[in-house]
């Protein structure tokens, strides 16, 4: 009887995942849709923010009876996992995979959904590497003529010297946000793994290869040991402090494209698009019943919400990209993979470093 | 204000958190030289009125442009609900500021509790959050700003680097390894007139500078740039490796502005080759040492003059550590939601390009990356900004703890005479609460240091005063004569517990005697040097000599000081109480590139003669 709950459990699971992710991917347009009009003036109550989006809601917050938290993704998830529903705020702005993590998250513990849909995408930015002219010239050398993260997940922590550096360049240094708690860092991490599969559509039961487990060591090894003490981005690091702290970081082109361009060392840097391609994709996603949220979600989707976005990086359509951010036309789909198999990244990668 | 998240990280991403715990602790526990605190900065503002405070702690160099930065943001009149913002900052030492936040901040005593806090490294507010997740209590500093940056480097004179190859070859810790060790010296390499290698180092346990400077050569030593471990420090040639480089350090000392000041005298007569040939320092003192300002600080009336020879910087191969000064804005309970805003508004005051190009002035590279190294750091300066080429990890604590052990085994040994004033005005009353007196305090203070030798060091005490010995005519007397501290530990804490006052206070002369007694014993296997302490000017009942004889005094220890073949005796003065004589105390010490203490307020005599005895 215990094997046939769980059998049923688990068919729901998987059924309510995939309807999550074919939402995403039926609103995974160029761009996202924006939503249009400039709405939102009397938005009122309490909208959580990713920390990679919290310029755009502190300045739409401006002027309203709006407050921001800021916090990581994985602290939202877990506050979302309160019995109760009780989430303490009204509305969510955060990566679609995030906040289809969370639904899952909390349907897997058998509890009623507090969010409700989320919006199509509000703005979205691809996901890059950074790195140093030199350094990035050598190790597309090494790999081939085309820099991936398998390959360079295979470099990391290797003498430059073995890889067709200096010598004086240390170790292969490369580096990402942590993805223990935040969502790019998750993204990014992501990405990598299916870099090495050589597909998106790949999941956590083939995590028991013993070659990805050792290439996977490998790279999260290398990028924990690196990690700043204090947390913080990597690539604030990198450009603050040179080609000593990082050769390549991954991110998004959000954060990267703007502070490339206006870096002093922009002449040493390069910023890369991995294959394969994958987007974050920022939705707002109200609480159901809360007092506001359909004001919190017309706000988020409205020409203010559009240009704020742009101006900090993102790529929204119809509006101006910001210094450093390319014009080139993006996927569809972003690119992720599902909200359940970014879970379980996620667990390895704790496994992994701890 | 809103509570910052607490986000749980993996024990590997905590690493260098808990890595730099200790390593900060042993450091801070200590702190004092020229990390000292004050409010100097906020002295110089002026009165804040009714203005929203801001009250920033800072380490001490830093304080000169936090200061001017603060002045010209509170001449903006900018606002936070309708008040005026105003920033005070105060010199507050790094480590003491952490654990003053960690444990209770005590207004009455150390000043207004900070809402920003600049320590030296960002490694300072993960060691305080990682204290106080082990109390329980959440996160006070967060995620810093870092305000300006600069990295370890070995400092060397420009002809003695050219020597080895810079600026073509790479250089490194293995270098100055090669050339500890080559009983040659600097003859191997074409330059007899230079002498044996001298190495300059500050003591790891007391500053940062020389904590970083011991990672970096350890893993020189191993070939390694992380995940230093208990085995690599058993290797040994990991042994082998320090205890050679350790055999060429001149002294070590609390502060590297000790080895700069006295570097920059000696090259100002034309002998700064033979006082050192390296030095760890952060990039920012080069800079000040080539401008003419080796101590950063230029006193009133102070003119900066280029030194003769430049020194420029080796950016270890190995890898090395940065400096960044971060800002945090705390989140600690006396910090309400507008000062937090306030504070905010003085951090990107800090970060706007035309005041991160100020911190260029002072030798540093812009946190902002978007503002550009430049002038004065270029290599025309003596530094590179396209280096450092790799960073260090910071090792874990159990082998930081290992690492500091092993240090105190294999530096290099020390041959020290204690010369202690025992002259009436020894008895005078220095401390009302307790009735102690001078000699009394310092007694203690001296008993305390003795912990800090290590058994193979080689340990004197002399007293001096006037009418001394059987037949009362002399004017010291050895009673303990130097000696393995192994043998004669008790002995010593006996008889400094016996000491009591006399009568004069015969300075010149037993400066000079100790200085030629030390001399004669001369080992060149060790740090060689005299501790005098003094709480007078010289009295030894015939005044009218003294100028002649302060002259022939200074002229001795000058010359024993000095040369290829110079049997350095350093000579490490404390002035003791207000009536010392400081000048003249500082002219002895500089004369022998040593080193001079205040202790005017007698009460700190226990954290200067800490300092002093850091030395060795």
């Amino acid at each position: 009887m215990k094997r046939l709950l769980a059998l049923m459990a688990a068919l729901a699971l998987i059924a309510g995942a995939a309807g999550v992710r074919a939402l995403l991917d039926a609103s995974g347009d160029d761009g996202g849709s924006g939503g249009g009009g400039s709405g939102g003036g009397d938005a009122a109550g309490v909208v959580v923010c990713v920390p990679e989006v919290a310029e755009v809601c502190r300045s739409l917050a401006d002027g309203r009876d709006l407050e921001v938290r800021v916090e990581d993704d994985e602290a939202t998830i877990d506050g979302l996992r309160r019995p109760d529903g009780d989430v303490g705020f009204t509305a969510w702005v955060a990566p679609a995979p995030t906040v289809a993590m969370a639904v899952e998250d909390r349907a897997r513990a058998g509890l009623a959904p507090v969010l409700g849909e989320p919006s199509a995408p509000l703005a979205r930015s691809p996901l890059v590497l950074v790195g140093w002219r030199d350094r990035l010239a050598a190790l597309e050398a090494a790999c081939g003529g085309e820099l991936t993260w398998r390959c360079l997940g295979e470099q990391a922590d290797r003498p430059w010297a073995d890889v067709g550096g200096e010598p004086t360049w240390g170790p292969v240094k490369p580096g990402h946000p942590a993805p223990g708690d935040t969502a790019t860092g998750l993204l990014v991490l992501g990405q990598a793994t299916a870099s090495w599969f050589g597909t998106t559509d790949y999941a956590s039961n083939d995590f028991a290869d013993p070659a990805f487990l050792g290439w996977f060591d490998r790279l999260e090894s290398t990028v924990a040991d690196l990690a700043p003490p204090t947390g913080g981005a990597p690539l604030a690091r990198m450009l603050s402090l040179g080609p000593s702290a990082y050769d390549v970081v991954g991110t998004t082109e959000a954060e990267a494209g703007p502070a490339v361009a206006t870096s002093r060392d922009r002449d040493r840097l390069r910023v890369l698009y991995p294959s394969p391609t994958t987007t974050v994709d920022v939705v707002v996603v109200g609480v159901d019943g809360a007092d506001g949220e359909a004001g919190v979600r017309e706000l988020f989707g409205s020409d203010d919400a559009a240009a704020a976005f742009a101006l900090a990086g993102w790529r929204v359509p119809d509006q101006p990209s910001a210094e450093g951010v390319g014009t080139d036309p993006l996927p569809d789909a972003a690119g992720t993979p599902a909200p359940g198999v970014l879970t379980a990244v996620r667990q390895l990668w704790q496994e992994t470093i701890r | 204000m809103t509570p910052r998240p607490t986000p749980t990280r993996p024990t590997r991403w905590r690493r260098a958190v808990a890595a730099a715990l200790l390593v900060a602790l042993v450091a801070a526990a200590c702190s004092t030289g020229s990390d000292s605190d004050g409010a100097e900065g906020a002295d110089a503002l002026g009165d804040p009125g009714d203005c929203l405070v801001v009250d920033v702690a800072v380490s001490s160099e830093k304080i000169e442009l936090l200061t001017s930065l603060a002045q010209t943001f509170n001449e903006q009149d900018q606002q936070v609900d309708g008040r005026c913002v105003f920033v005070r900052p105060r010199t507050k030492a790094s480590g003491a500021a952490m654990q003053l936040l960690a444990d209770g901040w005590d207004e009455a005593a150390e000043g207004p509790r900070p809402v920003i806090w600049s320590p030296a490294a960002s490694t300072w507010g993960a060691i305080l959050d990682q204290r106080r997740a082990e109390q329980g209590q959440p996160a006070m500093a967060g995620q810093g700003t870092p305000f300006m940056n600069t990295p370890l480097v070995i400092a060397m004179p420009e002809p003695m680097a050219a020597a080895l190859g810079w600026p073509d070859e790479p250089l490194g810790w293995q270098d100055v390894f090669e050339l500890a060790g080559d009983p040659q010296g600097w003859a191997a390499y074409g330059h007899p007139e230079w002498g044996p290698f001298r190495l300059g180092k500050t003591n790891p346990n007391f500053s940062t500078s020389g904590l970083s400077a011991l990672i970096a050569q350890t893993y020189a030593a191993t070939g390694k740039t992380k995940d230093l471990s208990s085995e690599d420090l058993a290797d040994p040639a990991v042994v082998a490796f320090g205890t050679t480089v350790e055999s060429a350090v001149v002294h070590y000392g609390d502060t590297t502005l000790t080895f700069l000041n006295n570097w920059y005298r000696a090259d100002q007569r034309g002998v700064g080759l033979t006082y050192a040939s390296a030095v760890a320092v952060e990039e920012k003192s080069i800079l000040d040492y080539n401008a003419g300002n080796p101590d950063g600080v230029l006193d009133t009336g102070e003119q900066p003059r280029p030194p003769r020879e430049q020194l420029v910087a080796i950016y270890p191969e190995e890898g090395t550590l940065f400096s960044d000064n971060p800002f945090f804005i705390l989140d600690a309970e006396w910090v309400d939601e507008a000062e937090a805003r306030a504070a905010g508004l003085f951090q990107d005051f800090v970060q706007q390009p035309e005041n991160q190009e100020r911190v260029l002035e002072f030798g540093f590279r812009p946190g902002n990356p978007e503002v550009p190294v430049g002038e004065p750091v270029v290599p025309a300066n003596g530094v590179d900004p396209d280096q450092p080429q790799t960073l260090l990890q910071v090792p874990d604590p159990d082998v930081m703890v290992e690492l500091l052990d092993v240090w105190a085994r294999q530096r290099k040994s020390a041959r020290v005479l204690l010369v202690v004033d025992v002259s009436g005005s020894m008895s005078d009353p220095a401390d009302p609460e307790t009735g102690d007196t001078k000699l009394d305090l310092a007694k203690r203070a001296a008993l305390d240091s003795l912990g800090q030798f290590k058994p193979e060091d080689e340990v004197g005490l002399r007293v001096f005063s006037t009418d001394l010995g059987p037949d009362r005519t002399a004017t010291w007397l050895d009673v303990v004569p130097v000696g393995p501290m192994a043998e004669q530990s008790e002995t010593m804490r006996s008889q400094i517990q016996g000491l009591f006052p006399t009568n004069g206070t015969p300075l010149y002369e037993v400066a000079g005697t100790s200085f030629t007694t030390m001399v004669e014993g001369y080992d060149a296997t060790r740090i060689n040097a005299v501790v005098l302490l003094t709480d007078g000017v010289n009295d030894d009942g015939a005044p009218s000599d003294d100028r002649a004889q302060l002259d022939r005094l200074i002229a001795d220890l000058e010359a024993g000081t000095t040369g290829e073949n110079a049997t350095p005796v350093r000579l490490f003065t404390i002035g003791y109480g207000q009536d010392a004589d400081f000048s003249v105390l500082r002219r002895m010490a500089e004369a022998t590139n040593g080193a001079t203490y205040n202790a005017s307020d007698p009460k700190s005599i226990q954290k200067v003669f800490t300092a002093v005895v850091s030395n060795f």
